[in-house]
């Protein structure tokens, strides 16, 4: 009687080699993490800024969607390979800079899906701007401000 | 799953013929002139299941073996463990090979049996040492796919909660499965900016937790017979 449910019980472990690594992951697409810069008058009220290009030092295509531009929130995507990136905003008036550091960390979200970054600790190495204020380190989605720029 | 609890219910609750053999003594109610503390013979298993599965998919490549002390109803169990994950594929070329090891206690349910068969729960403190070598490239809006290459080397450790069963086959050898749930990770912080994706014993460094599930073959060589008590008299 005991073999028997000895037999049962392997029988039931036996399964686990049919179900055993099942666990292939689902490539989706990652959304940016931006750093988003917001551009404010002296009383706190959005204030428009109007980008005739934006450039960022070490990368040579630029960022064309933001030729001509008018926007109030300027969403900087971060270079991966490097703990700074300096952005060059082209304006009728002239160019400003806003430079930027940060802890950049990779990691494989699988071999199939390929590879992410994770970034922290924001700061400003240089800004023109007159005022410039950090509101958040953080850089994911949830945050809606990093910088505030008075202008 | 209810299907095997209620297996598992029913086996503990089958009476044990505490009877002798080559294997077992049956102790008398005094419990005299047996010191059932000293170990009897010491059980050493390899598992199969990741050699197997090594035949159907060559990323993964798994050996661990175990080595058993037995103390009464107790064991003193040792593992030690050598993987190696590898991809290479469009997106990236990932490498990871290091070697595990646990330590830790299990209680055998079935202490009457004079097969000396097992059911047993237990407790793993483990470790593991490994390298990780990964070449790709990030993809970021307007700086398009930057090239990154680390070559880390890790420490981890976590606990381990098992339960499982040995059963005789013949003579010494045992055949068995053990299931684990892994837990309480930790890990050194590596000097470069890269997180561990995949730890040797454990699996997905992301997990809080991972199931895992092994089965063995194994050896009991033995020394003196086990003492075992005698059927409780109602």
């Amino acid at each position: 009687m005991r073999a028997f449910f000895y037999r049962i019980l392997f029988f039931f472990g036996g399964l686990f080699w049919v179900i055993a690594c099942g666990d292939r992951p689902t490539c989706l697409d990652r959304d940016t993490n931006y750093v988003k810069v917001k551009f404010i008058d002296d009383e706190g009220a959005d204030k428009s800024i109007t980008l005739t290009g934006l450039r960022a030092i070490d990368n040579e295509d630029g960022f064309p969607e933001y030729t001509d531009t008018a926007l109030s929130l300027l969403q900087l995507p971060l270079n991966p390979g490097a703990r700074t990136s300096v952005f060059l905003l082209d304006q009728s008036t002239g160019t400003d800079t806003i430079g930027l550091s940060y802890d950049v960390v990779a990691q494989l979200i699988s071999p199939e899906c390929g590879m992410d970054a994770a970034y922290s600790n924001l700061d400003t190495t240089r800004i023109t701007f007159p005022k410039a204020e950090i509101l958040s380190t953080i850089i994911n989605q949830e945050i809606v401000t990093n910088i505030e720029i008075t202008h | 799953m209810k299907s095997l609890i209620s297996i598992l219910l029913l086996l503990l609750a089958l009476p044990s013929f505490a009877q002798e053999n080559e294997y077992t003594i049956v102790m008398d109610s005094s419990n005299a002139g047996y010191n059932k503390w000293a170990p009897t013979g010491i059980r050493i298993g390899a598992d199969i299941l990741g050699p197997t599965l090594y035949l159907f998919d060559d990323r993964n490549l798994n050996f661990e073996f175990t080595a058993e002390l037995d103390f009464d109803r107790y064991f003193l169990i040792t593992e030690a463990g050598y993987q190696q994950f590898k991809e290479v594929n469009d997106n990236v070329d990932y490498q990871m090979e290091g070697t595990y090891y646990r330590i830790g206690p299990e209680a055998n349910f079935l202490h009457r049996d004079n097969l000396l068969n097992n059911f047993s729960y237990g407790l793993r403190y483990a470790w593991a040492t490994y390298n990780e070598k990964t070449t790709g490239s990030i993809e970021e809006p307007g700086w398009g796919a930057v090239p990154v290459s680390f070559d880390v080397d890790n420490r981890s450790w976590w606990l381990e909660m098992t339960t499982g069963v040995k059963v005789r086959l013949h003579k010494g050898l045992f055949t068995g499965y053990i299931f684990r749930f892994r837990f309480m990770r930790r890990a050194t912080e590596p000097d470069v900016p890269f997180t561990s994706y995949f730890v040797p014993g454990y699996g997905l460094a992301d997990r809080n937790n991972t199931w895992g599930f092994r089965y063995y073959i194994m050896y009991r060589f033995q020394w003196n017979k086990k003492p075992i008590r005698a059927k409780r008299q109602n």
